[in-house]
């Protein structure tokens, strides 16, 4: 017994021993430039410090933002690696190039580790350039909103996936992030020379550290108001970045903002255990897409343009390929009217970079995490919508009410598939009175969307909808007993894009509300259980007595 | 029945209550009180320099941009010989990989230059010149192509056309167009396409020159035609100003027109030689081949190649490469090595890491935690390399901790020693652990209050925390000794617990109060101080004496109310005493009361006698130079000081803010040569007028080579100068640096004569060069410590006034004397003085003989504590007896006589409290613990024996009508 004892004991020493020598072992032998992505991907995380005076800085920018970004982290999951012609930037001969390179599909989202509590100044010019048309608030409201510990969210790329620095971006259109590549490819005297020249931009310094070293790094600043110099460093090794800091000065305020690697693991597709280590890797499928539309007016035309347009603007199409589904894509739109199905194709709009909609990527823990974000969020939001009026200017000025806002989303999970369902519905008003006859102008609006999104335990894409309704009637009302005088323009619209699927179907809303559940079974057992003894004892007292 | 009848009814209840109160609140928050620790602030704020202190708004200034605030150096001394090796370079880079991959450490290195060898800032200087030089060779190149190759392309071309078609016109455009293409061709088969927009201009300027004259008279062949471009080109490159802004690139393209052999256009070698003499104005073999070698036909690798052949040949001034002037070189050798002229050996260099975050935060603490870890590591590793590392955050870090690591052996060893002497003077265990039981739940409460605080006010100090407990400690031992030693001397003479209790309070409950009201407010008052130091302590007093005040009464007479008086004083030991010669003391006592006017005028002598003694000594302000040895900050530090030169300890910063018209740089990045040269006037006039030897920075030292490249030709010598000035000119343009380094230390007069002459010749001069505009800023490590130093000093003063007024007025209305109250005042300097006096030389013999500069401050609190708590009981007992004998000098050596056992035990308690902190490993707490010690010992065993009761005697005698007066109202009241 006493020699099991000392040998279990030897055992728990000898592997607490070597699972630290293994993990270095496998994370400095890595190199993510050759290393295969067939059913598998890497989680590289990256620990976030944020200097104090950065949330005064976003006040400027119409965010009122407390709480901090520190000791979050910055998870990027980098799921595959293919080849691709891209156009570089050569600065010495001032022109682009194409050349192979290696490109990355990746995602990133940070994960809170404290709360953070967000204000938005409705008159912030940050929203207002945000939505356009001339939008503006009738009254200055101060949105506020808590995002709880553990929400994640979804960054846009903050890092360009290519293995390559473009320099293009950088000095063209100043966009400081898109020249830093999360893995560096190996020609480091190139970069290093390339880099170099940036010494001929009055705005730029830099200082690099490479021959010699086993990290490559460049300390660049940039003298722009707000002054701002970046700090990356790449492991020569991997290729990764291991270190990415910037320093901001803006008036008389500085701040910094600090990423710094924490862990690269391995994480396989599909992954036996369903935890968070789920994601997508070269899953593909083929989907026919119906689209149904029936409306009282031949709107077909609109139709066409408004999905050519969702296909540019929000890129979706991309966005799936980014996702790692290779989607064979067609698209059919029926016209009731004529019985008619007109079939589309447009061009992808593929230098669009976008937020990666989380539900496309299904690390349950997040999309779960996501529906939890996105109902606080509501709940804490929602009564300021309401009442809410804003103008949009277009030929004329038109004031608006928001009469109803209405925002529901469920996670749930059923028979090993994943379901995000989510409804939306906004009714807004607008109340003109026309001075030359007195009347009123009065155009309701009632938009509604559903969406369903279905996924696989392995993370395909099982089946999804979205339906968007429009509901619109224009009138002339009588402004002194407010009777109906004429219809103006009266119409529905009623999108549905859907996938074609049998055995599963979109589910619906669980109503979740505790107090509702007073009588359920455990509870009858419960109390039983508690009022048993008190009733025998009155029982007892009324027998005797 | 009154309301203090009803109370003492139900003594117990409310004891009882009273107790568990204390009890549940201390017992509640155990885990507060036990971390202390981490609650408390580090030192940083207290160190820093007095707010608004010019070198202060300097420093925040220049943190913006390159956050000096978290800084530290590494020195590499090799003892074998020179480090501008090869294999020294190699072990320096590997040393700072060390650094930089360094989880804890590397991430957090500044997004500015993350840190500055004298091999990385050459590597980059050397880069950014070359590839300056790689982009002139470039447009060199491309210029001669299309200006040339252009011209002989397209008379031909237009030749051809000509006599096709005939028509000067069509063959104008024909040629133009056939040209461009031509060109466009040939500048991207040479990778000069960056020129197409140059070349495009230039040939449609030729053309339509070329048109004009060809149709005044047209060329026949295509000799003739170039003969017309060339004469265009030299005759007319006035329409090369059209073409380009660059001054640079305009006199560029004036030499290729005016002076080129315009057929060799394809020649490289012509093109190289052609190119160097311009661009370097030297035609010799080595320079045409270091063009070469540098641009390598349009490979932009070949610069980088170049730089990492030349680097270190460079440094150590064997080869001079043409783009590096002399004065390059050795402006880096003197910023970042031990380098002073041609004939030293370059042994030692300094490394500068800036860490983007700070030692306040988490991150920025874990950092140079690990730092202090990793450091003896690799200076194992790296012999026989010798390293060093230092840095005002890293000493602050290691002090916090350092500090933090003594309150907790402090609490310890002084909790000791009071037991010790607790169980020695009352000899009885019970006491004693009543007293430790006030004690701890006093401390407890203290401690509680003090977290409470530091959480609003976002953290206070060690330091603070230090002096809450040392005047919690001392109040509360008084006052415990007070209320217990006058219980028993009660008990004694009534035999009756209640009747000796209330006798007890009505003793004791005045002065107590008294003196703890006094003292907090005045303590209370530094508060008001602007110097982040004094606040801290003055919240710790104030805690310190309210907490022990509120503890002692309601703790102390709950507890007295609860135990039974027989238990107090069974199991007492019993040892022969040794008997206190009294009669001898009754004696002496009787002699200085007669004559009092002389024993006071020897003792102010005296006083004043110690405070000059006192002066003498120089103040150890806790900077790194006097840290313990086993600092890294201090070791780092002596390893600057005597390897480099102390002109890179005693580093004084200029710091000059021009308008935005003056700024430095103009809008196209050039220099300002004319706000460059004020700063040259400047700084030569402070050289000057300061005596400083060793300056660096904006101008200096390329004063010389400034003056020549104005009327060089040399493209590049300009460039350079631009370049390496540009790094002492901040990202914003209005401001500029200026490095002066002081032969002198740190607490040395001259160095401080120094910085003032600066101050003061900087005033003048903005004055007469009509600047006033300009703001220069005297910042930098030396102007800190000197202007700390000066604050501390007018500080202090204003402390120790404000404190000593404010408790006399409080003392007046209290005691609603005048006259004693300032006689209070006057006993308790004096005391002071004496042993300060005393303190310094004690100092002399066993310290280095600097004094700390808090332990004036700490000793002066403790004596006025002391001095006022004794005074006021001492008072009191005193016009007590003088009621009823009516005889001055027979009611002053009775009232010592009656408090002699008490005040000594309270006052031997307190100085072995202090003393003990000999024991702990820190300098400063030495010091600390000395000082105080003595103080008391002096107070208790010297001044109120001898000074006290004179001066009672003396001051009375003249308020004797005003009491008198007193006296017949109390008496008719009765």
């Amino acid at each position: 017994m006493i020699k099991n004892v000392k040998f279990i004991i030897f055992v728990l020493l000898l592997s607490s021993l070597i699972s630290p020598l293994m993990n270095i072992n496998a994370e400095s032998s890595i190199d993510l430039r050759e290393i295969g992505f067939n059913n598998r991907g890497y989680k590289v995380e990256y620990e976030i410090v944020q200097g104090e005076n950065l949330n005064e800085m976003f006040v400027d920018l119409g965010f009122d933002i407390r709480g901090s970004f520190s000791t979050s982290h910055l998870h990027i999951i980098l799921k595959n690696r293919i080849s691709e012609n891209r156009d570089i930037y050569m600065i010495e001969s001032n022109k682009f190039i194409s050349m192979q390179i290696p490109v990355f599909s990746m995602e990133s989202y940070v994960i809170l580790n404290k709360p953070l509590e967000i204000e938005l100044n409705t008159t912030s010019e940050l929203l207002n350039d945000f939505i356009g048309f001339n939008y503006q608030p009738i009254t200055e409201e101060t949105l506020h909103a808590e995002l709880p510990i553990e929400s994640s969210i979804v960054l846009p790329s903050l890092f360009t996936n290519i293995t390559r620095p473009n320099f293009g971006a950088l000095i063209q259109e100043s966009n400081y992030f898109d020249f830093i590549p999360l893995i560096l490819g190996n020609d480091y005297t190139r970069y290093e020379a390339e880099f170099t020249t940036l010494v001929l931009n009055q705005s730029f310094s830099i200082n690099i550290f490479n021959e010699g070293y086993d990290e490559f790094t460049i300390a660049l600043d940039v003298n722009i108001d707000p002054a701002l110099s970046l700090k990356a460093s790449w492991d020569k090794e991997s290729g990764l970045l291991t270190s990415f800091s910037s320093h901001f000065t803006y008036g008389d305020q500085s701040s910094t903002l600090i990423l710094s690697l924490k862990d690269i693991e391995e994480i396989k597709s599909p992954v036996e255990i369903p935890s968070s280590e789920l994601f997508i890797s070269n899953s593909s499928s083929d989907y026919l897409m119906d689209f149904q539309k029936s409306s009282t007016e031949n709107q077909l035309d609109n139709m066409v343009y408004w999905v050519t347009q969702l296909n540019q603007t929000v890129g979706l199409r991309y966005l799936f390929t980014r996702a790692g589904l290779e989607i064979d894509w067609e698209m059919y739109v029926y016209e009731e009217q004529y019985d008619v199905y007109h079939r589309t194709s447009t061009a992808i709009h593929s230098t669009w970079l976008t937020f990666m909609p989380v539900v496309l990527i299904p690390a349950w823990q997040r999309v779960n995490g996501l529906s939890i974000l996105a109902n606080s969020l509501w709940t804490q939001l929602s009564d300021s919508f309401i009442g809410y009026q804003f103008t949009l200017s277009g030929v004329t000025t038109t004031l608006y009410t928001i009469q109803n806002l209405e925002f529901r989303m469920q996670y749930q999970e059923e028979n090993s598939t994943h379901h995000l369902i989510w409804d939306i519905s906004l009714d807004y008003i607008s109340n003109n009175t026309q001075v030359v006859v007195p009347k009123y102008s009065i155009q309701e609006y009632n938009l509604s969307m559903n969406g369903w999104l279905a996924y696989t335990q392995e993370g395909l894409l099982n089946g999804f909808s979205i339906e968007f309704h429009e509901d619109y009637i224009s009138y002339l009302q009588n402004i002194t007993d407010l009777s109906i005088m004429e219809i103006e323009n009266d119409y529905y619209y009623n999108y549905i894009i859907e996938s074609e699927t049998e055995d599963i179907s979109r589910p619906d809303f669980l109503v979740t509300d505790e107090t509702a559940g007073f009588f359920g079974f455990k509870q009858i057992i419960f109390y039983s259980i508690f009022t048993y003894p008190i009733y025998r004892r009155l029982r007892k007292k009324r027998d005797c007595s | 029945m009154s309301f203090g009848d009803k109370i003492w009814k139900r003594s117990k209840i409310i004891a009882i209550s009273v107790l568990v109160f204390w009890l549940l609140i201390v017992s509640i928050n155990a885990r507060k009180i036990f971390n202390i620790t981490d609650y408390v602030a580090d030192e940083s704020a207290n160190l820093s320099t007095s707010k608004g202190s010019e070198s202060q708004i300097g420093n925040k200034i220049l943190s913006e941009f390159s956050e000096l605030n978290s800084t530290f150096q590494i020195v590499v001394h090799n003892p074998e010989g020179s480090i501008l090796t090869n294999e020294v370079k190699l072990t320096i880079t590997q040393l700072i990989n060390n650094i930089t991959y360094n989880p804890k450490i590397g991430p957090f290195l500044s997004a500015k230059t993350p840190y500055s060898s004298v091999f990385d800032d050459a590597d980059n200087m050397l880069r950014s010149v070359l590839s300056l030089q790689w982009f002139s060779t470039q447009m060199a190149f491309a210029s001669t192509h299309y200006i040339w190759g252009g011209a002989e392309y397209f008379s031909m071309e237009w030749v051809d056309s000509y006599n096709l078609t005939n028509d000067v016109e069509l063959s104008t455009s024909i040629a133009e167009l056939n040209t461009y293409n031509f060109i466009l061709q040939y500048l991207d088969d040479n990778n000069e396409s960056r020129y197409v927009n140059y070349a495009t201009s230039f040939i449609e300027s030729l053309a339509k020159s070329f048109s004009y004259y060809a149709n005044l008279i047209p060329p026949t062949n295509t000799s003739e035609a170039y003969l017309l471009s060339q004469n265009i080109i030299i005759a007319n490159n006035s329409f090369f100003d059209e073409l380009v802004d660059d001054p640079s690139q305009l006199k560029l393209l004036t030499t290729i027109a005016d002076s080129f052999n315009g057929l060799m256009w394809e020649d490289d070698e012509y093109l190289y030689s052609e190119l160097t003499n311009f661009l370097f104005n030297s035609s010799d073999a080595s320079s045409v081949n270091f063009t070469k070698e540098v641009y390598s036909n349009g490979d932009i690798e070949g610069f980088v190649i170049a730089k990492n052949k030349y680097l270190l040949p460079v440094l150590r001034k064997e080869v001079e490469i043409p783009p590096l002037s002399k004065e390059i070189v050795d402006t880096f050798l003197l910023r970042y090595t031990n380098y002073r002229n041609e004939n030293d050996t370059v042994d030692t260099t300094l490394i500068s890491f800036n860490l983007a975050i700070n030692h306040n935060t988490e991150k920025g603490k874990e950092a140079y935690i690990e730092l202090m870890d990793i450091i003896p590591l690799l200076q194992e590793n790296y012999k026989p390399l010798e390293i060093f590392i230092t840095g005002l955050d890293l000493f602050i870090v290691e002090l916090s901790t350092d500090y933090e690591n003594q309150i907790n052996r402090n609490d310890i060893i002084i909790i000791l020693t009071i037991v010790i002497i607790l169980i020695l003077v009352y000899r009885s265990p019970i006491l004693p652990l009543i007293q430790l039981f006030v004690l701890g739940i006093a401390f407890g409460v203290s401690r509680l209050i003090f977290v409470f605080i530091g959480i609003r006010m976002g953290g206070l100090a060690s330091t603070s925390l230090l002096v809450l407990s040392i005047c919690l400690l001392g109040a509360t031992t008084d006052y415990c000794v007070f209320l217990m030693g006058d219980y028993l001397y009660n008990l004694k003479k009534n035999k009756i617990k209640d009747v000796a209790l209330k006798a007890t309070f009505k003793r004791t409950l005045k002065s107590i109060v008294i003196s703890s009201l006094a003292l907090t407010i005045g303590f209370g008052s530094l508060i008001l101080s602007n110097y982040p130091m004094s606040r801290g302590m003055g919240i710790g007093g104030t805690i310190g004496f309210l907490t022990s005040m509120i503890v002692s009464l309601t703790l102390i007479p709950s507890i007295l109310v609860l135990v039974n008086e027989k238990y107090l004083i069974k199991w007492k030991f019993t040892f022969k005493k040794i008997k206190i010669p009294s009669i001898s003391i009754r004696n002496v006592l009787k002699k200085t009361v007669q004559k009092r006017k002389m024993v006071l005028i020897i003792a102010l002598l005296l006083a004043v006698l110690g405070t000059g003694i006192f002066l003498i000594l120089p103040t150890d302000y806790a900077q790194i130079s006097t840290a313990p040895e086993s600092y890294h900050s201090r070791q780092g530090l002596d390893a600057v000081d005597l390897h480099m030169g102390t002109e890179y300890i005693s580093q004084i910063t200029l710091l000059f803010q021009t308008s935005d018209s003056d700024s430095f740089l103009h809008t196209n990045g050039s220099l300002n040569l004319i706000s460059t040269q004020h700063v040259l006037a400047l700084t030569e006039e402070i050289k000057e007028a300061a005596n400083i030897s060793f300056v660096i920075g904006l101008s200096h030292p390329l004063v010389y080579t400034y003056q020549e490249s104005i009327s060089n030709s040399s493209l590049f010598v300009q460039e350079e100068i631009y370049t390496l000035m540009k790094s002492f000119v901040l990202p914003d343009a209005t401001l500029g640096v200026v490095y002066l380094g002081s032969q002198y230390k740190e607490g040395d007069d001259r160095l401080n004569s120094q910085i003032a002459s600066i101050r003061e010749t900087i005033q003048t001069q903005l004055v007469e060069r009509n600047l006033s505009m300009w703001e220069v800023y005297t910042t930098g490590v030396a102007s800190r410590i000197y202007d700390t130093t000066e604050g501390i000093r007018s500080d202090f003063n204003k402390i120790l006034i404000f404190t000593s007024l404010t408790i006399t007025a409080l003392l007046i209305i209290f005691l609603r004397q005048v006259l004693m109250s300032f006689r209070v005042l006057i006993t308790i300097l004096i005391s002071l003085g004496l042993s300060l006096g005393i303190f310094a030389i004690f100092n002399l013999i066993f310290f280095n003989g600097t004094v700390y500069w808090i332990v004036p401050l700490m000793l002066y609190a403790v004596l006025t504590a002391l001095g006022l708590d004794f005074d006021v009981l001492f008072l009191g007992v005193f016009v007590d007896i003088f009621k009823r004998t009516n005889n001055k000098e027979e009611a002053i050596i009775d009232a010592v006589d009656q408090t002699m056992s008490n005040i000594s035990v309270a006052g031997v308690i307190m100085a072995a409290t202090f003393l003990s902190l000999m024991f702990t490993s820190s300098i400063h707490m030495q010091q600390l613990g000395l000082g105080l010690g003595i103080g008391i010992l002096i107070d208790v065993f010297v001044s109120r024996l001898f000074i006290v009761p004179p001066a009672i005697v003396l001051a009375f005698k003249q308020s004797k009508n005003k009491k008198e007066e007193q006296n017949e109202e109390e008496g008719e009241n009765d």
